[in-house]
């Protein structure tokens, strides 16, 4: 397995989960890089995320 | 509670759906607690004050057609009096396109899930532009109506009569094949159905005139098989209403005011938002300022797995509703990403035959933020009017928020 310096030493191909402004510098620097959607969870909203994971993962009650 | 092991019994329960067309008869003959005092109408519940143009426009169409109103100025005299109950046709196992207005004398399919016993409801489909459904209430519109109710309906239900249960999955499945969605492009299910029943209207023992008159009608309204899509699909997602701690979203409809969704586990609710405006092309001489908010109980077959889950099926479409293919495509691909699972009959040749996205979860719509997508026709904003366009659109995000808040008090807190 190759170090991670190494990596760095060769060309990239970046896939960018993230906003559009990473890869775009990515491009700008002369390397390659592809976006893919991505937003954060429940659009970032803690509470309801927190009611997603409780309904996914682990709950209790019967019947409600 | 395992709500992945409820929603894949429920998911089961949807696949395992077989509509079927068993006949045709008068509304108030057969549609569960049906009055004579009541109008049905598509979407949540709606006064008769916070109604859009088109659902008044249709709703004064239904009394002209009734002979209880002689104008249209006793008819919304009537319509504001109190006298009459307005009541949503997914309260009574019935689905109307557009405004759906359904009054107790028009003639309506009666189509039964052979699987499961239950039954759903839809009108004749009227074709497109100055129509009922679209709030036009004219003299063609309503000597239109008359005409299906007098000439068309008794034939259609000789002619099933004839042909036996008629079985919609394979029909729609083999017109997804053929470049249908199944909501806003049902030319190849209209051509398979008119292909299945000709035969019997040849049979009729009626004036050759009227099998000539009624084959034209069929054959000239690219839509007639969406009032057997819409009550296909309401009779498949039917099935899973009222199962307790399951996620899956039984209806999306529209009165042109609100979108409202219900939710298989929370049993009886609406949660409703408003009706968004639709992005699409438009008819000459009309143009988005003439346009209503969405509206319509069609949006039954996104909530199935077909209709915009199943644009990538039909690449042609974007010529009626606007935008790329490549775009029809990708629609289908996002929604894979909010839906429980995929379909096992209704598969898209462009995506090497995978099953159309199936079964709206809740949860995952909320968690992606993804919303459905809606596949439309567009309304003129005043009644009487008619369609002015086609398009897409999404429901309001508040009501997948709402509805994971209920389940989550009621199923997780």
């Amino acid at each position: 397995m190759k170090k991670l310096s190494e990596l760095f030493g060769e060309k990239l191909f970046v896939v960018n989960a993230g906003i559009a402004m990473f890869a775009e510098n990515i491009r700008k620097a002369g390397g390659e890089a592809a976006d893919i959607e991505w937003r954060p969870p429940a659009k970032g909203n803690a509470e309801i995320l927190k009611k997603i994971k409780k309904i996914k993962f682990g709950t209790k009650k019967a019947g409600g | 509670m395992d709500f992945n092991k409820i929603n894949l019994e429920a998911f089961g329960k949807i696949l395992r759906a077989e509509p079927r067309i068993i006949g045709l008869d008068i509304a108030k003959n057969v549609i569960p607690d049906f009055r004579d005092n009541m109008l049905l109408h598509a979407g949540p519940p709606v006064t008769w004050e916070r109604m859009c143009g088109p659902m008044k426009g249709a709703m004064t169409g239904a009394l002209l057609y009734e002979k209880k109103a002689k104008n249209e100025s006793e008819a919304a005299e009537m319509l504001s009096s109190g006298q009459f109950l307005f009541d949503p046709c997914h309260h009574h196992n019935t689905v109307g396109p557009m405004a759906g207005v359904l009054s107790p004398s028009m003639p309506v399919w009666i189509l039964e899930n052979r699987t499961f016993g239950n039954r759903a409801y839809c009108t004749l489909n009227e074709g497109l532009g100055k129509v009922l459904r679209y709030g036009a209430f004219s003299s063609e519109v309503i000597d239109r109506l008359r005409w299906m109710a007098d000439i068309l309906y008794p034939a259609l239900k000789d002619i099933v009569a004839l042909s036996g249960e008629i079985a919609m999955k394979p029909l729609i499945a083999q017109a997804l094949q053929m470049g249908d969605e199944g909501h806003n492009r049902n030319r190849a299910g209209t051509s398979l159905l008119l292909r299945l029943i000709t035969p019997y209207l040849f049979d009729l023992d009626i004036a050759e005139k009227v099998k000539k008159d009624i084959f034209k009608f069929i054959d000239s309204n690219d839509h007639f098989f969406l009032n057997l899509t819409m009550p296909a699909a309401k009779c498949s997602v039917q099935t899973i209403e009222g199962t307790e701690g399951c996620s899956l979203v039984t209806v999306m409809a529209r009165n042109g005011t609100e979108l409202g969704i219900k939710v298989a586990g929370l049993q009886g609710k609406w949660f409703t938002g408003p009706s968004q405006k639709v992005e699409g092309l438009y008819l000459p001489g009309f143009s988005e300022k003439d346009a209503n908010p969405d509206i319509g109980d069609s949006t039954i077959t996104e909530t199935a797995g077909i209709g915009a889950f199943a644009m990538a099926a039909a690449p042609a479409i974007v010529g009626f509703v606007g935008g790329s293919a490549q775009d029809a495509l990708n629609y289908t691909m996002k929604m894979y990403d909010i839906t429980y699972g995929e379909n096992d009959v209704y598969k898209i040749p462009q995506l090497n035959f995978r099953g159309t996205p199936t079964a709206i979860d809740i949860v995952k719509v909320v968690e992606t933020g993804i919303l459905p997508r809606i596949n439309t026709g567009i309304a003129h904003r005043e009644a009487g009017i008619g369609q002015v366009g086609a398009g897409l659109t999404f429901p309001p995000e508040n009501v997948f928020t709402d509805a994971l808040n209920a389940f989550y008090e009621k199923y997780a807190k």
